[in-house]
Formats: structure tokens, sequence, C-alpha cells
């Protein structure tokens, strides 16, 4: 006999529930909960891997910072000129960026692609990180924006030059979830520093 | 109550406890781990905005003390986010402070030829009270940070003083 059938007509000839008793434990319910706690557990797990690298990428991006001030703040050309070399940052911290930074492109200010960025933002101040992410969605690059972060160093016109890291680059746990500011798919890296401009002429 | 019954509910019980052990676990490993990392982010940080500060006290003159102390507090406090530092759970309790020879006019050799650093030290607490995090992070964390710049040993003082008839001039004391 088919065990189909045989399993239809045990069904058929099982004893009618006593009033009260509840049904069967069956084996959907075990599969439905089943789901609902895998996919708790799932975006705790992606929530703590998530969280881990951000720390790594924003880790990178405070030592990009920070020897990129150390460059910025040098005389640009020699050392009796006092403007900054601004447009030397990149070059000198993309190193440190590029492999802590999974799958996001870094970009450089002062790159012909960001003009109108530049433009918008002022020659005076860094972009924030949804300013970035809002001009990279115009273009229609990266899901929400995410996946782009800027390599920014600007000099205030007071006398401070101020060196950012900022975007948002790639996550894997969905928006709305974790402590921070988080923008769809997006982990926000948000770093920067200023000083007063400088000379190391003796 | 019929043997299946009480099965049945000795089931459901157990389901439930196991959910009271697992959740309360789950929460605690997601907290723990987004807290530490929360934790080493701000520390970094931190000690970031103490070694900029300790470069940026060498950058006036030698001897010009007040510049030094302008120019370190200010890449110190700009470089911790203006904002209050971390979302707000960063809070600087002991301002930076640097001290060193060379904010007093003076380059101090070593045997080696090294000049004496100047060091800045400042003190901060992490207090997650306003965070999700504070359900595990409930008590607060002192973070401390200390970095040394070193001068080169040949800097210009912000006013040369005219020698004494006689006397010798050092070029590393102003």
């Amino acid at each position: 006999m088919d065990a189909g059938v045989r399993r239809g007509q045990d069904r058929a000839h099982a004893r009618p529930r006593a009033p009260g008793a509840r049904r069967p434990r069956s084996p959907g319910q075990a599969t439905v909960e089943f789901s609902l706690v895998f996919v708790l557990f799932l975006v705790c797990l992606l929530a703590i891997i998530d969280s881990w690298i951000w720390t790594i990428e924003t880790d990178a991006a405070d030592a990009a910072v920070e020897q990129g001030i150390g460059v910025a703040m040098s005389a640009e050309g020699s050392a009796i000129n006092t403007s900054p070399a601004l447009t030397d940052v990149y070059a000198s911290v993309l190193p440190l960026l590029h492999q802590p930074l999974l799958g996001t492109s870094v970009e450089d200010w002062y790159a012909p692609e960001l003009a109108a960025l530049r433009d918008e933002v002022g020659a005076t101040r860094c972009p924030t990180a949804d300013e970035v992410a809002d001009y990279f969605q115009g273009l229609g690059s990266g899901y929400d924006g995410v996946g782009h972060v800027v390599v920014c160093a600007v000099d205030d016109g007071a006398g401070h030059v101020t060196v950012a890291v900022t975007g948002y680059a790639i996550s894997f746990v969905p928006p709305g979830l974790g402590p921070l500011n988080w923008r769809g798919w997006g982990l926000p890296i948000t770093q920067s520093a200023s000083v007063n401009v400088g000379t190391y002429s003796p | 109550m019929t043997p299946r019954r009480g099965s049945r509910r000795g089931q459901d019980a157990q389901a439930a406890i196991e959910m009271a052990l697992v959740l309360p676990i789950m929460i605690v490993i997601v907290l723990g781990f987004v807290g530490m990392m929360l934790e080493l982010r701000a520390e970094n940080e931190f000690q970031t905005a103490v070694d900029l500060a300790a470069q940026a006290s060498l950058v006036p003159p030698l001897g010009d003390q007040a510049d030094s102390a302008v120019d370190y507090t200010y890449a110190f406090t700009h470089t911790l986010d203006p904002n209050g530092g971390e979302g707000g759970y960063l809070v600087v309790t002991s301002p930076i402070d640097c001290t060193g020879p060379y904010l007093n006019g003076e380059i101090s050799l070593d045997r080696q030829g090294i000049a004496q650093p100047v060091t800045c030290t400042a003190q901060a607490d992490l207090d997650f009270s306003r965070t999700p995090i504070s359900l595990l992070w409930f008590w607060t964390i002192h973070l401390s940070a200390s970095a040394d710049a070193y001068p080169s040993a040949y800097r210009q003082c912000q006013s040369v003083p005219a020698p004494a008839p006689g006397a010798s001039f050092s070029p590393t004391q102003c």
C-alpha cells in the first residue's frame, strides 16, 4: 500500500480529541518556529559581524586621518610656502584604506568626478557622510548611495586644515538595526581631524 | 489529566523555558559585542586626538607656550566629534594638557642627541546610559590617553634675546 494512502487512513480512524485538548504538534509548526528563531539568530549574528567590520573600517579611517593631517599641514612645495599640501593627502592615505574598506570605493575629494559635490559643499569644509551618499545616490551609483567613501582635505581659510574620511561603507545588516545612524545597507564612516596650519621650517 | 495532555503541557513549558534562556543570552552576546566594539572605537579615537594634539603642540616656535596651548587644544577638540564625542557617550573629564621643555623654550637633548618630548595627557569617561547598550554596559568606563611628540633639535625661538656681552649663545634655549 502506498505510504500516503496509509497515513490518510490513520488520520480517518484517529480517536476524536478530548474537549480542551490541543492539536498535536505538526511538522509545519516546528518549521515556522525554526524559521522565526533562525531569522532572529541570523540578524544577531550579522549585527555582531557588522559591528566588528565597522570597528575595523573606522579604525582604518582614523589612522588615515591621522596620517593625512601630517601630510596636509606640511608646506606644499617648499618650507617657505605656507599653503597646506591638501592634494597630496589622498595618495598618501589610500594604501591604509584600500584593504580594510571591503568592497567600498575610496574617492579623492579633488577628483574631477566630485566637482559638483565640491561646488555644493564649498571649499572650506568637508562633506558629511549623508552628503556623500546623497551625491552618489543622485549619480545612481550604489544602493542608496552606499559603498563610497571620500578622502577630503580642506583649508577653512581661518588657519585650520581639516582632513576627513566620510561616507557609507557596505554593510550586511538590514536598515534600522544597531545603535548608529544606519542608512540603507551602509555603515557610517565619519572620521575627521582639524589642526592649525603649520610649517616645519626651523 | 491524561498522560498525553501532561506531556503536551511539558513540551510547551520546555519551549518557553528554552526561549527564556536563549533570548537573554543572545541579547547579552549582541550587546556585549557591540559595546566592546564601540569602546575600542572610542579608545582609538581618543588616543588619536591626544596624538594629534601632541604633534600640534610642536608647530609654534620654541617657547611660544600660549600658541602651543591654542594649537594642541584645537587639535584635540576638533579630532573628537565636535557634537560631544562619539554620539555623546564619550565625555572628556580631564581636558588635554601638555608639558615638556620645548614649551618652556628649551630643547633638552639626551645622551643620544634626542630631544626631550612634549607629553600630552587627557582623560574621558564612556557613558552608554543614553544608548540601548546600557542594558548591559551600565557602568562608566574610564579612558586615559597619553602621547609623546619629539621636537627637532633645530627650532626657532619665538623671540631671540640679545646675548649678554661675553655670554655664550645657545641655539637650543630661548
